[in-house]
Formats: structure tokens, sequence, C-alpha cells
């Protein structure tokens, strides 16, 4: 067998090509078990193409993807009985009543009548839409709709979830709903949700790949980059009650800081600066300020937004893709 | 939390368990089993739709209105006095009707089948369920050729009226029932055509009229075969000539070698099928 156990997802150097735009560029990243993985980018930079490349519905013109263990290529059957799949703007039978379809889908996804009716309703509870369960699916908001797609996505309990732009189109309260729902799945199940928002990002997910214009440009784990105190990141200084050249010069001379900038009036300076690697700079700062009697307002870290990093990571790719610009396809 | 524990019963979406319906599932059903389930699954899905369009309700509409006054038609001639008691001329102008009626009929049946999945892109959650290209290509046809069969056997109502009502001896009932196996078998050809062409195209029309001229060429091969003299035409066309080949099901001959030829021949448009279907993977 060829299962492993971990990562969940893996993708090594991963490259699709249409005729005229290489659409996937090398892309390496994987995804381990129970990560909410937010798959990040602008329109248009690959996230559909890797999405559908996972899901075993386009090939890949290079490069190898396993999903549960399984070589996306060679065992595309497997793979596809253990992922949950919704395309984006979830494409459904409209004709069909809602758990007509999901039980169709349940068949077709191996489940026996039994187990079918029994998931069918869980599903249903779990998405939210019992009540609407003998509705002709054409009649459907596209709130619920969405739902429909959701749910069959998760009727056959599979450990991995690919979703393409869940929540586009809704309101903001369904875009709420849904983003509660996608929370609740993990860690028992592995998310890998593609977005061009931000934000949404930092709301649901724990992990992120952004990818530009086909390439992986960046990638990490979001609990580090949005809490706490991040000691390789600048720290930012409120200070009130004294001299700002006595405090700029004053901070300066502390072990380990380098340039001090200035910002902020001269009655209310912040002071940012970089410090050496490692070291927890505060304490030495407040002592200072005791020491000189000026009054300490504010004393953070200013860790990088994800949005500063994404922009970051796209711009630099943006200048390296032009420089390399006459390679052809 | 039960963490690891699933039992047949509770498995599927309970705590704790990280997904093993596909595990659990393996061991219950075998593979033969599943692949049944599914393609049945595809099949009814696709029959249902089909009833439940207002394409199905049109065609039926327009077949029955044209083989119900060419049945009028035949029956009125055929009540004339003086008329001699045929039946190989009066069936063979029944199954000719019905013939060219194929040449509308199954473009209309097949067109929206693959057509309308690209459309509006429910292609994609068909293709990354776990069901093959072959049963997804295999349910379409079998749905097609079930509308097809349920659209025809009303009007072998007609055919019995006029053999039991022939005067002064029913005829025999070789050529009736020979008859419509020749339409079966045809009919299951010129649907494969009308599968290929929806699944090469988006736009429905197109399919439409792409299997309409295929099918309407093919028909009028022996018209072609006896207008133009090169001797070298007539024997190269022979086996495209399908007027020939299905009046001998009109005759009552139930040649095994038509039912081959229009066996193989529907298998190759399914293969076919499949073929462009992963070209469109490849493509997209």
């Amino acid at each position: 067998m060829e299962e492993t156990s971990s990562p969940m997802i893996r993708v090594e150097n991963l490259t699709r090509r249409f005729p005229g735009v290489t659409a996937v560029d090398g892309a390496d990243f994987h995804v381990e078990k129970g990560w909410i993985l937010g798959f990040l980018g602008p329109n248009g930079a690959g996230k559909t193409t890797t999405l559908r490349i996972l899901s075993g519905y386009m090939p890949a013109t290079s490069g190898t993807v396993s999903v549960a263990g399984f070589d996306v290529h060679r065992r595309s059957l497997e793979v596809r009985r253990r992922i949950g799949y919704l395309p984006e703007n979830a494409p459904l039978y409209g004709e069909m009543r809602v758990e007509e379809y999901l039980r169709y889908r349940a068949k077709l996804k191996g489940l026996g009548r039994r187990e079918a009716r029994r998931n069918l309703d869980r599903v249903l509870e779990r998405v939210r839409i019992t009540d609407h369960r003998r509705r002709i699916i054409n009649q459907l908001s596209k709130g619920y709709r969405q739902r429909v797609g959701l749910a069959d996505a998760l009727i056959h309990d599979p450990p991995v979830l690919l979703l393409d732009e869940p929540t586009s189109g809704l309101d903001p309260n369904q875009i709420r709903e849904m983003r509660s729902a996608l929370t609740e799945l993990a860690p028992r199940k592995t998310l890998v949700i593609s977005t061009h928002i931000l934000p949404e990002v930092e709301a649901v997910c724990d992990h992120v790949v952004v990818i530009h214009q086909g390439r992986i440009v960046m990638q990490g784990d979001l609990t580090s980059l949005k809490t706490g105190f991040d000691a390789s990141a600048p720290v930012v200084v409120e200070a009130r009650g004294g001299a700002v050249d006595e405090m700029r010069s004053a901070l300066s001379a502390l072990p380990g800081v380098r340039a001090v900038d200035l910002k902020g009036p001269p009655d209310a300076p912040v002071f940012e600066f970089e410090t050496d690697a490692g070291g927890d700079i505060r304490e030495a700062v407040f002592r200072l300020f005791a020491d000189r009697g000026w009054t300490l307002v504010g004393l953070t870290s200013r860790a990088p937004t994800l949005e500063e990093m994404f922009w970051k990571a796209t711009a630099g790719a943006d200048v390296e893709a032009s420089a390399r610009g006459g390679r052809g396809n | 939390m039960r963490e690891g524990e699933t039992s047949p019963e509770e498995g599927a979406l309970a705590p704790g368990s990280a997904g093993s319906v596909a595990e659990a599932d393996a061991s219950r059903s075998s593979p033969v089993r599943l692949w049944f389930r599914a393609t049945g699954a595809l099949v009814g899905r696709e029959l249902a739709a089909y009833f439940k369009s207002t394409m199905a309700y049109i065609i039926m509409f327009f077949f029955y209105l044209v083989t119900g006054l060419v049945f009028l038609n035949v029956f009125e001639i055929l009540s004339r006095p003086g008329t001699p008691p045929t039946e190989f001329p009066m069936l063979n102008w029944f199954m000719f009707t019905l013939f060219f009626a194929l040449t509308v009929i199954v473009p209309a049946i097949t067109m929206r089948l693959f057509s309308d999945e690209l459309k509006t892109r429910t292609l994609e959650p068909l293709c990354t369920a776990p069901v093959t290209d072959f049963q997804i290509v295999i349910s379409k046809y079998l749905a097609a050729l079930g509308f097809y069969v349920v659209l025809l056997a009303p009007t072998f109502l007609y055919a019995v009226i006029l053999y039991s009502t022939a005067k002064p001896h029913p005829p025999d009932r070789g050529p009736m029932v020979a008859g419509y196996l020749g339409l079966f078998f045809l009919g299951s050809y010129f649907l494969s055509i009308g599968i290929f062409a929806s699944a090469c195209t988006k736009n429905q029309i197109v399919a439409f009229i792409g299997t309409f001229m295929a099918i309407l060429v093919l028909q009028l091969v022996y018209v072609f075969r006896r207008l133009i003299s090169l001797p070298w035409w007539k024997e190269f066309l022979e086996p495209f000539d399908f007027f020939e080949n299905f009046m001998d099901f009109g005759r009552g001959v139930v040649d095994t070698r038509h039912i081959v030829y229009y066996l193989a021949m529907s298998a190759l448009f399914l293969f076919l099928t499949v073929g462009v279907l992963g070209v469109r993977k490849w493509r997209l």
C-alpha cells in the first residue's frame, strides 16, 4: 500500500502549462493532517488550477502530487474517494431536489443506502439546510446552493476537503456562517481553502500558502504571524514626557538596538527600531524609561500583518517575473 | 472523545472519526457492486433529468404527431377497396418514415447530454467523484437509449393495429418485430454519434446540428451511391449504405452482421467520446 502517515497533501515541483500560459510553475508545498490551509493569491494566480489538479480533475504537465498517500495521477480514483471538492460557484444540477441530489452523490461515492441516509441527515444538520431538503435546487439562493455544495463535499465524510472560494458571492451573514461551519470541521479533517480575500485567511486558517503568477511566494504558519511578541520583528516604543533627541540616543545606546526611526509629533513620539537576533529588549526599554523618568505609553512589536507580508511577497514576485520575462512558456 | 473507535454502525460522521468511509465501505461492498451502484445512480439521474426537461415533451409531441399522421395515411391507403394486400410495402413505408425521423429525433435526444454539463460546469463535480470516464459515458448512453426506447414503444401499437386489421388473413409478424429491432440497433449507433458530438461542444445547438448533419449524410449514402456512376464509388460506399441494411430488418431478416456492425460503430463512438473527455482535461 502506498499509504504514508504524513503529510496529508504533498505537492512537488508541480507545473501546469496551457497553450500560451503557464498557470502553475514549479509549486512546492505540503499540508499536514488537521491543518486549515489558506491558499491565497490574486485572481488568476493559479489557485483553481492547483485545486483541480489536487482533486484529479486535471492532470499536471509535470511534478508529483499525492493526497492522503495516493498519487493523484496514478491512483486518481483512490484520491477522489478521500476528498470532498467544492468548485467555485458550487455547480449543481438545478432540476433536482436537495436531498435527491445529495443521495445521488452519495451513491456515486460508494455509500450504501443505510449509510447514505444516515450521512444525509447529519450533513444536512451540519450545513443547516435540513428545512430545505425537499426544495428544488434551482429555487435556492446562492448562499444555500453553496451549502448544498459543501454538503455534497462532506457527504462521504472524506478526510480532505478542497474548497474553491467557498464564500464567493455570499452576503456577510452567510459568509460568517460558512466560515464557522468550516472552522468546526478541523482538526478532524484537513482543509484547503482557496481565496483571494486576506481577512478570510486570517479569520479561518492556521496556515497559508501564497501563490502569485503560478509560483508559491510564501508559506507559513499563521499562528506565529498573528499572535504575541515576535522578537525578530521591529519594536515600537510610544513615549511621552521627555526630549525626543535624548530618548532617541538613549534607545540607540541600548545593546542590540539598530537604527532608531522617529515617527509622530515631538510631544508624542513613536520610536521604531530593529534589534539583533534573539533577546527580548522590552525589559531594558522599561528600565531605561523608569530611570530617566520618561513615560512609556506603548511598547509592542510590530509583527507584520498578513497583508504586509502578502504585498511584499507578491511585489517581489512581480519584479522577479518581469526580469525573467523573455523565457517563454 | 472516542478517538479512533469506529464501529460499522457509528463510523461515518461521529466525533473523533477522521473519515473512515472509504475503508469501511471497501470492506463491505465488492468493487463490482460499487461500480453498478455508481453507474446505476448515473443512469437513473440522467433518465430523470430527461423527463424533467421540456425538450423531452417537445420531442414526444412532434414525434407522435408525425408518426400518427403517417399511420393514418398508411391505414387510409390500405383501406381503399382494391388495394392489393401486401404487407411488405406497407411496413416499408412506415419504417421509412421512422428511419428518417431518426435524423431529427436523435440529435434532439443527445444534444444536452454533455453540452449542458460543459456549459454549467457540472462536469467538474462529476469528474471529481470516484467514477471513471467510461462510467460517465456509458451511463449517458444507456439513458439516451432508454429514452429512445420509451419514445418508440407506443408506435409499436400502430404496427400491431396495421397487422391485426389486415384482411383476409394477418400477415407474417416477422417484419414487424425485426423492423423494430433494426430501429433499436440503428438508434444505438446514431445516439452514440450524438453523444460524441455533444461532448465536443458546449453549445447544444452546435451539437444538434453536427449530429443532424452526420446522420443525414449517412442516411443519404444510398442516394449518392445511385446517383454517381463511378464504379469504385459504389463498392466503396457499400458498407455505409444504411438503407439496404436497414431494409433487411424491414423485410424480416435479422442479419447478425448488421447488428454487429451497428454495435461496433456504437462502441467506436462511445470510445471516441471517452477520448474527447480526456482531451478536454488536458487542454481545458
